[in-house]
């Protein structure tokens, strides 16, 4: 790729351009990932050595698995080296170098994992979701918790405040142009409720959302009620600690305007080395809950370690279940590592009548289930929250997209299951749990058991009830 | 006897309603008995009488006479000369009145005849010592008594994991009558507790900030033995516990509080002791089994507990009428 040529020196490599899109090599490696339709990224590798491994002991195997060839870039993800050698060398191949080692625990390239929702139109609002968990009463209960929890979501990232940028768009044929693109907080959450947010896909860049999904997710956990939109997240009264693991097309599409190239694409991704970053970022900085909306068929030890990490540290974690049932319902990471993780959980997809939404996945993962919506039935039956309004940046719709109107959007995925749980666990944090576990097995304790009796795999432990939850038990009922 | 069952009715009534004002109405009832059988006066040795005649100031028929006694009147009981009583009337006269004239209160006393106090005073002693199995009202025996005591719940984690403990406090209160050495009794207490709703977890308590408020409220009914040949008088019995179980939380949906009533068992002893010859204290331990019918429900469920009975224990006093048989 002629593109992959153009960042040689280290200098230019640690020099920021662009002060949204990171480095020159990152943006290459993914802008070849996304053209190449590659599910890692191209000459990054994670490895995880044996305990005793010094840093500088490890730095030499790398360069023996590389046949002594140029030092290349070394980034800790706590344990995990996240190592980039771009260039002459597939991955593949450093891989299979790496895990001859007898100093490496395990090593493999550095995946890219998906988004776990399907966007819609705007249409009307119903918020049916939080009508079906019964949240008016969960509220009475507990004013939507409490501002001294704050729920890490790892996302597509979230604008905590307007600006605008240029970026360079090719609009078809051979027509390139610059445009403005403005960008506009979300309405719905307040700046002062966003804590830390940070950037782990440019690397400490500004944070921003370019896909609607963040903006989206973070709404069902905690968005403002009596607000215009209308619309509420379950933990209303807690804080946001927005992390950006994720990229969306739109980001991808900048840099393909950048490099000239004649192209779109229409899929953004999240890179392995930022969400394990963005896991440990935020169990360190002491938040109680994360949430993760993504996954991807590509298991890894580093996920176990990293959501053990966090879960030993008090946070509980909800990871969706995963949209691909229809596609054969391939195993989803990190998804499938909540089963043994108690105080991580697993969330399938409901549709509005309590029946499990067409796409989402089964299996003994599946730990509990949350509304997640489905559009087949409509667009009012997917979940509502406020993003920004789609088709100003459906790329295959618009040529220049804008990221700052937001309305009422309709989106379904276990990627909109999840923050329910998320939101529920958050509220229980604020009544005085502490311990992640207490949280996953009160959450089961009263689920509401649909599906087959007992636990399921398509529904797990069954529908969250969060009144009954928050509410616990008395001494006689 | 027939005044006194109607006294007592409605006032039960009133106790078993509002339990609260228990102390009240006993101390009602006490008016009540005491004022239409003379006990105000049982401290000394009273008569009533029988005849219509007068005081006299000498032990002798041919003596002046004094007041006029009116059938029914009762007189205190001084002193005894021959066939005459030295008596005090209740206006606090004194006079000499033929003892056949007299009926003194007391088992002892045949119904109509002679009177014959049970123990004569000596001379000496201006007022007869009090002497409550002496000058208690013959076989009759029923009371009021009110009650304080603990009660340790059976269903001691469940307790332990709402309350913070197994021990409630429970006041109440009822009415007892003895047949014999047969009694029968009905009480009612109330104990109320405010703990805190949870969350279980392998056993562990995770406690979830919301008040919840157990009021329990055992009706009693209970049969047994009790010894009444002094003033210390054991007993023991058993019966059937009606409970009313009541559990309230802020923020409740339909269904999510609780009002049931279980039906279960106890078993009692204890003993009292007379001071008076209307007042006794005393103790009792009882243990009590009332399951709860609710399956698998609240903490009891998650502890597998379903028991809402204990040990008690408490101390009583009883007001009435105290039979020597």
């Amino acid at each position: 790729m002629a593109l992959l040529a153009m960042a040689q020196t280290r200098a230019q490599d640690q020099a920021s351009d662009h002060p949204l899109l990171g480095t020159e090599k990152q943006r290459a490696a993914r802008l070849r990932a996304a053209l190449e339709g590659l599910d890692y990224v191209p000459g990054e590798v994670l490895v995880k050595f044996k305990d005793g491994v010094g840093s500088a002991a490890a730095s030499g195997v790398l360069r023996l698995a590389r046949h002594g060839g140029e030092p290349i870039q070394e980034h800790w993800i706590h344990d995990i080296l996240h190592a980039r050698a771009e260039g002459e060398q597939d991955v593949r191949d450093l891989v299979d170098q790496l895990v001859r080692q007898p100093e490496v625990e395990w090593a493999h390239p550095n995946y890219i994992y998906r988004l776990e929702s399907v966007p819609n139109d705007p249409s009307f609002t119903r918020q049916w979701n939080l009508s079906l968990l019964e949240m008016p009463r969960a509220w009475d209960l507990t004013s939507g918790g409490s501002s001294s929890v704050t729920v890490a979501v790892i996302d597509s990232g979230l604008t905590p405040s307007a600006f605008t940028s240029s970026f360079r768009l090719w609009q078809g044929g051979s027509s390139f142009g610059t445009f403005a693109i403005p960008f506009a907080a979300n309405p719905e959450i307040a700046r002062s409720r966003i804590v830390e947010a940070r950037d782990f896909v440019y690397w400490n860049g500004p944070v921003f959302d370019a896909s609607g999904h963040g903006s989206h997710v973070a709404g069902t956990v905690l968005q403002e009620t009596n607000n215009n939109l209308g619309l509420a997240g379950m933990a209303y009264g807690a804080r946001l600690m927005a992390l950006k693991a994720c990229y969306a097309s739109w980001e991808l599409n900048f840099e393909l305007g950048r490099e000239g190239i004649r192209q779109r694409v229409y899929d953004g991704g999240c890179d392995l080395n930022a969400i394990l970053s963005a896991i440990y970022y935020a169990a360190d900085r002491g938040v109680q809950v994360i949430n993760l909306s993504l996954g991807g068929t590509q298991p890894t030890p580093a996920y176990q370690t990293a959501l053990r990490y966090a879960r030993d540290r008090g946070v509980f974690v909800a990871i969706a279940a995963g949209n691909a049932f229809t596609d054969g319902n391939p195993t989803s990471y990190p998804a499938f590592y909540a089963r043994d993780l108690d105080g991580v959980m697993t969330v399938g997809a409901t549709n509005r009548n309590g029946a499990r939404a067409y796409y989402s996945n089964t299996g003994t993962y599946v730990e509990i289930a949350a509304p997640g919506g489905d559009i087949r039935q409509g667009s009012a039956n997917g979940i509502y929250q406020a993003s920004m309004f789609e088709p100003d940046l459906d790329p295959t719709g618009v040529l220049i997209p804008r990221f700052d109107r937001y309305t009422e959007v309709s989106f379904q995925g276990t990627s909109m299951a999840s923050p329910h749980v998320a939101g529920l666990a958050a509220l229980l944090y604020a009544q005085g749990l502490t311990n992640p576990a207490a949280v996953e097995a009160a959450i089961k304790r009263f689920a509401r058991d649909i599906g087959s009796t007992g636990r399921d795999n398509e529904f797990g432990y069954g529908l969250i009830d969060p009144p009954a939850t928050l509410r616990g038990l008395g001494y006689v009922r | 006897m027939t005044r006194h069952a109607f006294a007592l009715t409605p006032s039960w009534t009133a106790v078993t309603v509002r339990g609260v004002r228990l102390a009240a109405s006993v101390s009602a009832l006490l008016f009540v008995l005491t004022s239409t059988t003379g006990l105000a006066s049982a401290q000394s040795a009273t008569a009533v009488v029988g005849s219509a005649t007068a005081l006299r100031d000498r032990a002798d028929a041919s003596a002046a006479t004094g007041d006029v006694l009116q059938v029914g009147a009762t007189v205190t009981l001084l002193r005894r000369d021959g066939q005459w009583w030295l008596v005090t009337t209740t206006s606090g006269r004194q006079g000499y009145v033929h003892e056949r004239f007299l009926r003194v209160e007391g088992a002892a006393a045949p119904q109509g005849s002679a009177p014959s106090p049970p123990s004569a005073p000596s001379p000496e002693v201006r007022r007869p010592a009090p002497s409550p199995s002496t000058s208690s009202s013959g076989g009759m025996d029923a009371q009021l008594f009110g009650d304080a005591g603990i009660l340790l719940a059976t269903s001691k984690d469940s307790a332990t994991a709402v309350f913070g403990s197994e021990r409630f406090t429970a006041f109440g209160g009822g009415a007892s009558a003895a047949f014999g050495p047969i009694f029968v009794q009905a009480s009612y207490r109330r104990s109320s507790r405010t703990g805190e709703r949870v969350v279980v977890v392998d056993d562990e308590v995770f406690g979830l900030g919301i008040p919840t408020t157990l009021v329990m409220q055992p009706l009693n009914l209970t049969v047994g033995y009790k010894f009444r040949g002094s003033r210390f008088r054991p007993y023991a019995g058993g019966g059937l516990t009606m409970l009313s179980v009541k559990e309230t939380s802020p923020f409740a949906g339909d269904g999510d509080d609780v009002d049931e009533r279980f039906t279960g068992a106890h078993a009692l002893a204890g003993a009292d002791v007379q001071v008076m010859s209307w007042l006794a204290v005393g103790a009792e331990v009882e243990y009590s089994s009332v399951k709860t019918t609710l399956d698998n429900s609240g903490v009891l469920g998650e502890f597998g507990e379903d028991d809402l009975g204990g040990w008690a224990v408490r101390a009583r006093v009883s007001f009435g009428l105290f039979g020597s048989r």
